[in-house]
């Protein structure tokens, strides 16, 4: 299936996932549609509760068959992961898709050894004895960037500080060489001086393996200079989709537009007030008629209550969800209006100083 | 510097906790023999009268009184008992005419095979089951599982071993009624004989210890170390045995301490259900006789037994445990 | 992991409880109680009444030799090797059953509660305690039984005090582990500021807190005991015959298992489901504890 390098890695279309709870379905992921080709690198970027990591760990296929319910396709070189067989799908694990967990302080088993966690990988795909493991186990910790590997190997996780093990982490998930990388906040739990190392490290594996990868993050700031192409997520749904710079300068969906301007930025004046986005966000099992970013959005005029928009494309592959797209004349017009009447037509208060604070 | 103060005061820390617990697993063993000693001490009526019996002359009286020392104080009983305890001497019991320690040495290898076999009948059954109703949580195979648990686990096991006696020996004749081959007649033969009342222990066991291993891997099972574990694409036995199990049986270790003493305490009905030569069944023709000594004797080595048991688990458990001794 | 660290228990005792139950769980759960509500209720009736109710004496023989169940009239249960009622001999077992284990877990947890608050508000106190209930836990509940038995001849009150000695360490270290959280609840520090006396701090502050889940696993101890009290009567070394005991009545029956099975299996049977529903009840009571 694989001979056609033209078609993407992964199209994952029109995804819904839903957790079963006491009979009822909550969606957390809603008609998901997006590809990620070979070697290119897709970031996901959105608040937390935004669907981020249930639509990874979808893809993954790690959510316990009886507590959710998936719909749509996830198709990874031409393979339906939804419809595999539970062997075929342990196959494609780790050899064909691998997966970079959040905190690193939970992600690696407390009570074997480093050097078992990652060979045990490698053992699982390939039919090698157990010294050939070793060494190669000991090549990954090397090009992972961990000193001494050949102690680190008989040490538990709770000898390593958190960089280490997110380290050792990105060793096991590039250990057989997979096609496709996904990494769930890689960096959130760790220290600031660290992020930049590891999110260094995943670049560097990724262009030298070709892998492609979904690089999540709720900071805009990690995703920014590291993916090609970007998806905005809010409330379960995908709001936003282009080519990471012109989303970035360009952004056509106001939520991103906010997201951006929630930002801390060095280029801003020092004490410049740092915008933020009123309102709570829309859970994802919420039913709502309009678009979900409505009651928080300053641009919201009746048909952003009454309509749900649907997911426009452009030409260029420019994808938003928004009645008004920014930039539009309805946009500015709808603004006009809302600060006129001094509130949205979802009640949200609008006065000129709260448009241009952030402006 | 400040990793070599913490090291410090660890192994001060450390140290005070080892010395404490020796303290308390010395006050406990002195609570259990002194306990024994004052169960004849405190029993109503003159245990020289329940030894030598109610028509014995005073003079007989008097000399078994001496012997026992039960004109001495208690303190002096307990040391009396404890000195020679020590030195393997458990007394002599009244009514069998020989030495405790010698019966104990004779009918102890009866029950500590019933107990050593219905361990290991539990762990082999409760292990599984509990893993796989772990993983397959809400599925009808957990459902079952947990329904013939928690049924079991209101049934005594001596009803159970009448049961199974019912079914499997007077039913079917594949194993005896009773009595119990000793290794020297074969294998086979005290296998078979050890069978349904080590599977009697052992069922109860089961009802207990699978639905806490099933608990505790629930919870294991929603840990990312097991996502990653799963995502390496091993399969789900060897997810199960060589990722689940470990970090969710440390209760189920903790609590296989306390299971042998329930073993040992169900054994002794156990053993009167299919009538065999074991501590038990010594115990409760004792108990018959009045024979204190062989009593005192008997409660004494099989508490002892118990807490060094518990040592023992204790001491096992952090070498079970490796990676996580640094919390 | 010290000794005391242990979450042990006499059986029973476990609650895996779920948290999100699809509704037909629920509803089966629901049917499960009113059904071990229902059968409790009439062992409990069978007990209070048997003096009075319309049966056979106990201890008389009114038939020649053992009957099978449903085959003669009264006597619907069937008569034992003696001819004595079953029925009467059941209703009987009853009263022992359950006065014994009441009364036995009563004063486990009157005793084991006390112990195990103390334990937990005073360091001293917690470490002799704490040997103590390692003591009694060396010894198994069954050779405790027979121990007593032996030195003090058997009767319902050395029943009741060898069963509650039994239940005390479970109740002591419960109490002892719900004090020690309490005790530092923000309600009981805010009390303490305001200058209660320690002694009006424990019985109205950190009582009814520890007693809520004390009381709720009482009910699964009772049944562990009612299974133990079975147990030393089966050995024949409980209440003393010609009084009915149901572990009597099996021992009885164990004679002619293979010619008449039902004089074991009917009071199995009984007692099984005596004890099953007790489980049902407290494990409810639990969960619906855990979960207030």
């Amino acid at each position: 299936m694989s001979n056609s390098n033209l078609a993407p890695l992964l199209v994952v279309d029109d995804l819904t996932t839903e957790f079963i709870s006491g009979g009822n379905a909550l969606p957390a992921v809603r008609n998901a549609s997006f590809s990620v080709d070979r070697g290119r690198t897709l970031g996901v970027v959105g608040e937390s509760g935004s669907g981020k990591s249930v639509l990874i760990r979808s893809i993954m296929r790690l959510l316990r068959a009886s507590d959710v319910r998936h719909r749509g396709r996830i198709v990874l070189d031409g393979e339906d992961l939804l419809t595999m067989s539970g062997p075929r799908l342990r196959a494609t694990w780790g050899s064909c898709m691998a997966m970079v967990f959040q905190d690193p302080m939970t992600t690696l088993h407390p009570n074997h050894r480093i050097g078992f966690q990652v060979s045990e990988a490698l053992r699982q795909h390939f039919k090698i004895s157990r010294n050939e493991a070793d060494t190669r186990t000991l090549e990954l910790l090397r090009s992972v960037g961990i000193p001494e590997p050949t102690r680190r190997m008989r040490q538990y996780p709770y000898e390593l500080s958190g960089g280490m093990r997110q380290r050792v982490v990105i060793a096991i998930a590039i250990a057989c060489d997979p096609e496709l990388l996904l990494a769930d906040e890689p960096t959130t739990a760790l220290d600031v001086t660290v992020q930049a190392q590891v999110l260094g490290l995943l670049k560097t594996h990724q262009s030298q393996r070709g892998m492609a990868m979904i690089l999540v993050s709720h900071d805009l700031a990690v995703v920014s200079s590291r993916t090609d192409d970007l998806m905005v997520m809010y409330s379960g749904q995908i709001v936003e989709y282009g080519k990471t710079a012109t989303v970035l300068n360009q952004p056509l969906m106001p939520y991103t537009a906010a997201l951006l301007r929630s930002t801390p930025s060095i280029d801003k004046p020092v004490k410049s007030d740092l915008f933020t986005i009123p309102g709570e966000p829309l859970p994802t099992e919420r039913f709502q008629t309009g678009c979900r970013f409505a009651s928080r959005c300053q641009f919201a005029s009746e048909i952003c209550i009454s309509d749900q928009p649907g997911l426009t494309e452009r030409p260029d592959g420019r994808r938003y969800r928004c009645h008004l797209p920014l930039g539009s004349v309805e946009s500015s017009e709808a603004l006009k209006v809302n600060l006129a009447r001094g509130k949205t037509a979802a009640g949200l208060p609008v006065s000129e100083y709260s448009v241009a604070k952030g402006a | 510097m400040a990793t070599l103060t913490q090291s410090r005061a660890g192994t001060y820390r450390t140290t005070r906790t080892w010395s404490l617990r020796l303290l308390r697993l010395l006050l406990v063993l002195f609570i259990v023999t002194f306990g024994t000693t004052a169960l004849i001490a405190l029993s109503p009526g003159d245990p020289a009268v329940t030894i030598a019996g109610d028509s014995a002359p005073p003079e007989v009286l008097q000399a078994v009184r001496d012997k026992y020392g039960f004109d001495d104080p208690m303190i002096q009983n307990w040391w009396d008992w404890t000195s020679s305890a020590v030195r393997g001497d458990l007394g002599e019991s009244d009514f069998l005419q020989r030495p405790v320690i010698e019966v104990i040495g004779e009918r102890l290898p009866i029950t500590a095979e019933l107990t050593i076999l219905s361990m290991l009948m539990t762990v082999i059954v409760a292990v599984p089951a509990g893993l796989y109703a772990a993983y397959r949580r809400g599925s009808w195979v957990d459902r079952l599982i947990n329904a013939m648990t928690s049924a079991l686990i209101a049934v005594p096991s001596f009803v159970i071993g009448l049961v199974l006696v019912l079914a499997l020996a007077i039913g079917t004749g594949w194993f005896p009624t009773s009595n119990w081959s000793y290794i020297e007649e074969g294998l086979g033969a005290n296998l078979t004989s050890a069978f349904l009342p080590a599977l009697s222990l052992a069922l109860v066991e089961i009802a207990i210890l699978t639905p806490i291993l099933r608990a505790d891997a629930v919870s294991s099972l929603t840990h990312d170390y097991i996502a990653l574990a799963r995502a390496k694409g091993i399969s789900t036995t060897r997810l199960l045995f060589r990722h689940v199990l470990r970090p969710s049986s440390i209760s189920l270790v903790t609590l296989l301490g306390l299971a042998l003493g329930r073993l040992f305490g169900g054994a002794i009905v156990i053993e009167v259900v299919f009538n065999l030569p074991g501590l038990g069944t010594q115990l409760v023709s004792a108990v018959r006789d009045k024979d204190l000594i062989l009593i005192q004797g008997l409660v004494a080595f099989i508490a002892v037994l118990y807490v060094v048991a518990n040592l023992v688990v204790d001491l096992l458990i952090p070498k079970l445990y490796p990676g996580t001794n640094a919390s | 992991m010290t000794l005391t660290a242990r979450t042990d228990d006499p059986p029973i005792l476990v609650v895996p409880t779920e948290s999100t139950d699809s509704p037909r769980v629920v509803r089966r759960r629901r049917l499960g109680l009113w059904l071990a509500v229902a059968w409790l209720g009439v062992v409990a009736a069978a007990a209070l009444l048997a003096d009075f109710l319309p049966i056979a004496d106990p201890t008389a023989n009114v038939a020649v030799g053992h009957s099978a169940p449903f085959t003669s009239w009264p006597e619907v249960l069937g008569t034992d090797r003696l001819g004595r009622s079953v029925t009467a001999r059941l209703a009987h077992g009853a009263q022992i059953s359950l006065i014994v284990g009441v009364l036995a877990t009563v004063f486990g947890m009157v005793v084991g509660v006390a112990a195990g608050m103390f334990a937990a508000i005073w360091k001293p106190v917690d470490f002799f305690v704490g040997a103590l209930l390692d003591s009694l836990l060396a010894v198994p509940g069954v050779v405790l039984l027979l121990a007593l038995a032996a030195t003090m001849g058997a009767g319902v009150p050395q029943l009741v005090l060898g069963l509650a000695l039994y239940a005390l360490p479970t109740f002591a270290r419960l109490a002892r582990g719900t004090a020690r959280v309490v005790r530092h609840q923000p309600y009981v520090d805010a009390a303490r500021m305001i200058g209660t006396r320690p002694l009006r701090l424990l019985t109205r502050e950190l009582l009814p807190a520890v007693m809520r889940p004390v009381v709720a696993y009482a009910v699964v101890v009772l049944a562990s005991l009612m299974v133990a009290e079975a147990a030393v009567s089966y050995l024949g070394l409980g209440v003393p015959p010609p009084t009915p005991t149901w572990g009597g009545m099996i021992s009885d029956g164990q004679s002619s298992l293979s010619s008449a099975p039902y004089l074991v299996l009917v009071p199995a049977m009984v007692l099984f489901g005596t004890v099953l529903s007790i489980g049902v009840i407290g494990r409810w009571w639990q969960s619906k504890e855990a979960t207030a």
